[in-house]
């Protein structure tokens, strides 16, 4: 199995091209970094000679006008936030107060509601990922929505009408998540969406739904990059970013006493946007960051790298499908007598189904996942989830995708028309007095969370049988 | 800190190594006899493992007996697809790059039956290994097991390659199918052997795979990439250049994740491993480490 | 409000997308036998190409142009293993150059910032392809408020550049440049013997078509409106081989045949999906199925395609044709 051999000259040839290219290359590589480390240079020494000298006249001259202005501008963001939290605070308790629960509010808002120009049935679309990377953890999410909408339905529908929940599969791929929304949209003649999950989908087809007017609410899609991309418009998110996760992780972790902490991540935008706030709270006590590719599937040698690493805590963001694997191979390698601290992405019964993973997890673990348990209707629809489905949720983000359902229907019934502008303007409006499932889901300006508490969950072993539990409450 | 490291790390890059050759043999034999790559590799890689999850998992039998089936079913597998697939478009004269897109069209349509049948989600065997510490040095039953079945294959491999007449066969017809052909030898039926051993093996690895991790449709795939490496560095159609890439690699992708952590790189980098020794062996010396073996004895 | 044209458009788009990327690998393969199994690459550079240019405010045609040039540039230096390796070597070397240009690119601002603190101690911040957290890319086309016009704009633009790229390429297969590209493909050696140099044209032709692989990325990008390394990954590059495998090896319209066809199962399985409700098997599985099998059905009974390619029509030929004819 030789390979054709050319003539020498062509031998020539190439190698003096491939010589060239490779100068290219090399040339194009010291430029960039010669650009961006003479950048860096250049300002850190620019900025040491101008700071100096404008220190000196700003203080002198600030001192003087800014501390009046800075007195009515302090008062002012004060006020405002401070009301704000207030009349938040107001509201909630006044939510709380006015419903029974979940039902309640259900038929007083949604279905004792008069709306003579509805169509005859409500469409409601839900893109998840039933398949690919995320599949095992849609499939059990999208329960979520079908469960509101069973509810609803049963309870008299909107307004009187029944609700339609029409389910696409994105397969965790952000190009046929944007084909599948087109679908639900153009075809199916959907206003509003429940979903899709993961931060890249909901990147790809934000643009398209701002056009089109669709009202996006996605129960799990944590990536800041959403806000900075899409701020102001139809895309909505009933769960907090990842910065306020990342935070929570670290309070965690040092307040467990940690002093050398390494980070774990899967390689995309969920793990590496966690990692990136960490890194920046954390600073010198960050002493290794780890990606590691889900693909890979053998984590030994990163994990021997944490190991060696004499680290006393480790963060750790990941999925079912690789964080299964993960703990049990950190449990072969001994890494239980570390402490470990994982984000929400491994909370759920799928990852006690490995002996080994759960005996490891009820080891060394503790994680964070966003759920109010003080002030929601969540033992309602643990009871709800139970009869309609037969056992007990089984992944993080359900109760987030049946209120994100829940609200979207409040809305439509509210408005009165199935039409996107009103739907989203309703939806801003009874955002701020909505309790749910998940807790309170008021949206800020530019429809994020606007405050996103988070619990502690370990796993403890009764009799065998390993079981997940909240056991505190952290604010970040 | 590094030094108390490194009998783990090297040990890792042994487990790794061992299955990367149960993964490349099949797929180095067979390039060299078939003269194509055989992209339904993967394919046989994942069916393995799924096998040994049905037996072992679903129908609860013990773990030899999974292992046992998950061979026989990849090699059935590997052996019909020469068959009923290749075989016959060889015949029709079919050139190599479309062998080659054939593998990849097989592939989608037994991974998406295998899909099909179990399912997208992440399955997983739930043995409990024992587990031994050795100072800094971790042990499990399954990396026992998994050396020991490495070991094993080459031993056989290596005594059916050069004590007995058929495997004298697959080493001539490996090295030269044309001389092969001319001095009379049955090249198809010396084929159907190798297809069938070497998709036994993959089968085997995709086993081992799924005892390490989990068993997904995409199980394959990911070790193909690495098992291509291997065939390519060894030298396509040498099993001892195999032998050899297969823990070359297993070592240079375990300790890239140590110089990338220490350089503050990200450490997902290492995939770039297997790319660049595919890239580099073919422009250097697209003959593998094969030639350098001592006698320049190929096979 | 909802507009089903709107969904057809959309399938229509990928189509035409998907055929500039088709009629750029019929080039290479096609005419020329060179088996460049790295074309998701290519798409890629293209599409980030004009994700830059058009952030950094370039007009959308400068960032066409760019994404064409960049993406062909690059190809010209692949090529280099073109020149080197017979056809199998050079599928699994294209394959890794696309692979490692891949991770290249999705690690590329951490490594330079990992790169930066380690030789000047400062961290610095880079965020030019965005990583792991892909691109938002702004459309070429702003029509606001007429969304269907807006997409009957956007075909327009794309069904124009697949013409133009049709005509181009049925022009180079036919005129004497084609010939020599199809001599090198049935015989290297013999093209060689009668003073072609052979290596020119292959560096010509594996430039040309990742130029218009790249045009067809940058198209898609605009689109689409976001991009990630992860949609790049090899089984693109597959998909978009059995466009041309299906269609017709050589024949160009066969190839826009191929890619409508693999196009139109994909929306086919979509509606499938949801106009059973509950199936006992999942048809995308079955979309799957169906692809490889039929791959494979016309590698064995078809092997030259739907649409096979046919000879060559030059003055030439038909002048010989007819005097032997009339002889």
């Amino acid at each position: 199995m030789r390979p054709q051999i050319l003539g020498i000259r062509n031998r020539l040839t190439i190698s003096l091209a491939f010589f060239l290219i490779c100068i290219v290359v090399a040339a194009v590589i010291v430029g960039v970094a010669g650009y961006y480390i003479g950048h860096s240079g250049g300002y850190r020494s620019g900025y040491d000679a101008g700071y100096g000298e404008g220190y000196n006249r700003g203080r002198s001259e600030g001192l003087a006008a800014g501390a009046e202005r800075a007195y009515r501008e302090g008062y002012t963001v004060g006020y405002g936030i401070g009301y704000r939290y207030g009349f938040s605070n107001g509201t909630f308790n006044i939510a709380k107060a006015l419903y029974m629960g979940l039902k309640d509010r259900i038929i007083r808002e949604i279905v004792q509601v008069s709306a003579p120009n509805l169509p005859s049935k409500i469409k409601v679309g839900c893109l998840m990922a039933l398949t690919g990377e995320l599949g095992p953890m849609g499939v059990e999410i999208a329960k979520g929505a079908q469960l509101a909408v069973a509810l609803v339905n049963r309870l008299g529908g909107v307004a009187g009408r029944p609700v339609e929940l029409i389910l696409e599969d994105t397969a965790t791929d952000p190009s046929r998540a944007l084909m599948a929304c087109k679908k639900l949209v153009e075809v199916d003649g959907v206003k509003v969406i429940v979903g899709p999950m993961a931060s890249g989908e909901v990147m790809a087809i934000g643009g398209y739904v701002n056009e089109r007017k669709v009202v996006l609410v996605s129960p799990s899609a944590t990536s800041p990059y959403i806000t900075l991309n899409f701020p102001d418009d139809y895309v909505f998110r009933v769960v907090g970013s990842d910065t306020a996760q990342a935070k929570a992780l670290v309070k965690l972790a040092l307040d467990a006493g940690c002093k050398k902490i390494a980070t774990l991540v899967i390689d995309n935008p969920y793990g590496v946007g966690i990692e990136d706030v960490v890194s920046s709270l954390l600073g010198a006590k960050l002493v290794l960051k780890v990606r590691y590719d889900p693909r890979k599937m053998d984590f030994r040698t990163e994990l021997t790298q944490i190991k060696g690493a004499g680290v006393d805590g480790v963060i750790y963001v990941g999925y079912y499908e690789d964080g299964r694997v993960m703990f049990r191979q950190a449990f072969e390698l001994g890494l239980d007598n570390v402490k470990w601290f994982a984000a929400e992405g491994v909370y759920g019964d799928p990852m006690l189904v490995v002996p080994e993973s759960a005996e490891f997890m009820y080891r060394a673990v503790v994680g964070t996942r966003p759920l109010p348990p003080l002030v929601s209707f969540y033992d309602e629809f643990l009871e709800e989830y139970e009869a309609v489905f037969g056992a007990k949720p089984a992944a993080p983000y359900i109760e987030y995708c049946l209120d994100a359902t829940l609200m979207l229907l409040e809305a439509i019934a509210k408005a009165g028309v199935y039409d996107g502008v009103a739907i989203k303007q309703k939806l801003m409006e009874i955002s701020s007095s909505f309790l749910g499932a998940s807790g309170y889901k008021a949206f800020d300006n530019v429809g994020d969370q606007l405050m996103q508490i988070y619990s502690a969950w370990k796993v403890v072993k009764e009799g065998g049988v390993y079981r997940l539990v909240d056991v505190e409450v952290v604010t970040p | 800190m590094l030094p108390l490291n490194l009998p783990q790390i090297f040990f890792n890059s042994i487990i790794t190594g061992s299955i990367f050759m149960l993964a490349a043999i099949g797929l180095s034999l067979s390039y060299s006899l078939s003269r194509f790559p055989n992209f339904t590799h993967a394919e046989y890689i994942t069916l393995g493992g799924y096998v040994g999850y049905l037996l072992s998992e679903q129908l609860g039998m013990p773990l030899y007996v999974a292992f046992i089936a998950s061979f026989l079913g990849s090699s059935l597998l590997s052996l019909a697809s020469y068959n009923v697939v290749f075989k016959p478009l060889q015949d029709r004269g079919s050139p190599l790059i479309y062998l080659m897109v054939a593998s990849i069209g097989l592939g989608l349509v037994v991974r998406h039956t295998i899909q099909q049948i179990w399912g997208g989600s992440p399955l997983t065997i739930r043995a409990i290994w024992p587990r031994w510490i050795l100072g800094h040095l971790t042990i499990t039953g399954l990396y026992i097991y998994i050396i020991t079945a490495a070991i094993v294959t080459a031993i056989a491999l290596h005594l059916l390659l050069t004590r007995t007449t058929i495997g004298k066969c697959i080493r001539a017809s490996a090295d030269n199918v044309e001389l092969a052909l001319s001095s009379g030898m049955n090249v198809s039926s010396i084929s159907r052997f190798v297809w069938l051993i070497g998709g036994g093996l993959a089968g085997l690895s995709g086993f081992f795979m799924v005892a390490i991790a989990n068993a997904i449709p995409l199980l394959g795939w990911r070790l193909l990439i690495p098992a291509f490496a291997v065939t390519i560095l060894g030298g396509i159609g040498s099993f001892y250049g195999v032998l050899i890439a297969a823990y070359i690699i297993g070592v240079a992708e375990n300790f890239s994740v140590v110089g990338l952590a220490a350089l503050g790189l990200p450490t997902d980098l290492k995939m770039l491993i297997s790319f660049v020794i595919i890239v580099v062996v073919l422009l250097v010396k697209p003959e593998g480490i094969s030639a350098s073996i001592r006698g320049g004895v190929r096979v | 409000m909802s507009d089903p044209s709107i969904f057809v458009m959309h399938i229509a788009f990928r189509i035409g997308v998907y055929g500039i990327a088709a009629l750029s690998l019929n080039i290479e393969y096609g005419y020329t036998g060179l088996s460049n199994f790295g074309k998701a690459a290519f798409l890629m550079m293209g599409a980030y190409t004009a994700a830059i240019a058009v952030e950094n405010g370039l007009h959308p045609v400068i960032a066409i142009v760019l994404s064409i040039v960049v993406a062909g540039f690059i190809g010209l230096s692949a090529s280099l293993f073109a020149l080197k390796f017979r056809e199998d070597y050079l599928a699994i070397t294209m394959l890794a150059f696309a692979e490692i240009s891949r991770l290249i690119l999705r690690n590329f601002d951490d490594s330079v910032r990992a790169l930066t603190k380690l030789i000047t101690g400062v961290e610095g911040y880079t965020n030019i392809f965005g990583g792991v957290h892909g691109k938002v890319v702004r459309s070429f086309v702003s029509i606001p408020g007429d969304y269907r016009l807006y997409n009957i704009v956007q075909l327009t633009l794309v069904y124009g550049l697949l013409a133009s790229s049709y005509v181009f390429v049925r022009l180079l297969s036919d005129s004497p440049y084609g010939r020599v590209l199809r001599a090198i493909r049935e015989d290297e050696l013999a093209s060689q013997t009668l003073g072609k140099k052979t290596w020119v044209y292959k560096m010509q032709i594996i430039g040309l078509g990742s130029a218009l692989a790249g045009l067809a990325g940058a198209l898609n990008a605009q689109f689409e409106g976001y991009i990630s390394p992860e949609s790049f990954q090899p089984h693109l590059t597959f998909a978009i081989w059995m466009m041309v495998i299906l269609g017709g090896v050589g024949n160009n319209l066969g190839v826009l045949l191929g890619a409508t066809l693999v196009e139109s199962i994909e929306a086919i399985a979509l509606f499938v999906k949801s106009f059973f409700g509950y199936l006992p098997f999942d048809p995308v599985n079955i979309q799957w199925i169906f692809v490889g099998a039929s791959i494979i059905a016309i590698i064995a009974f078809k092997p030259r395609g739907l649409l096979e390619e046919r000879p060559i029509k030059t003055p030439a030929v038909e002048v010989a044709r007819i005097g032997y004819t009339k002889g």
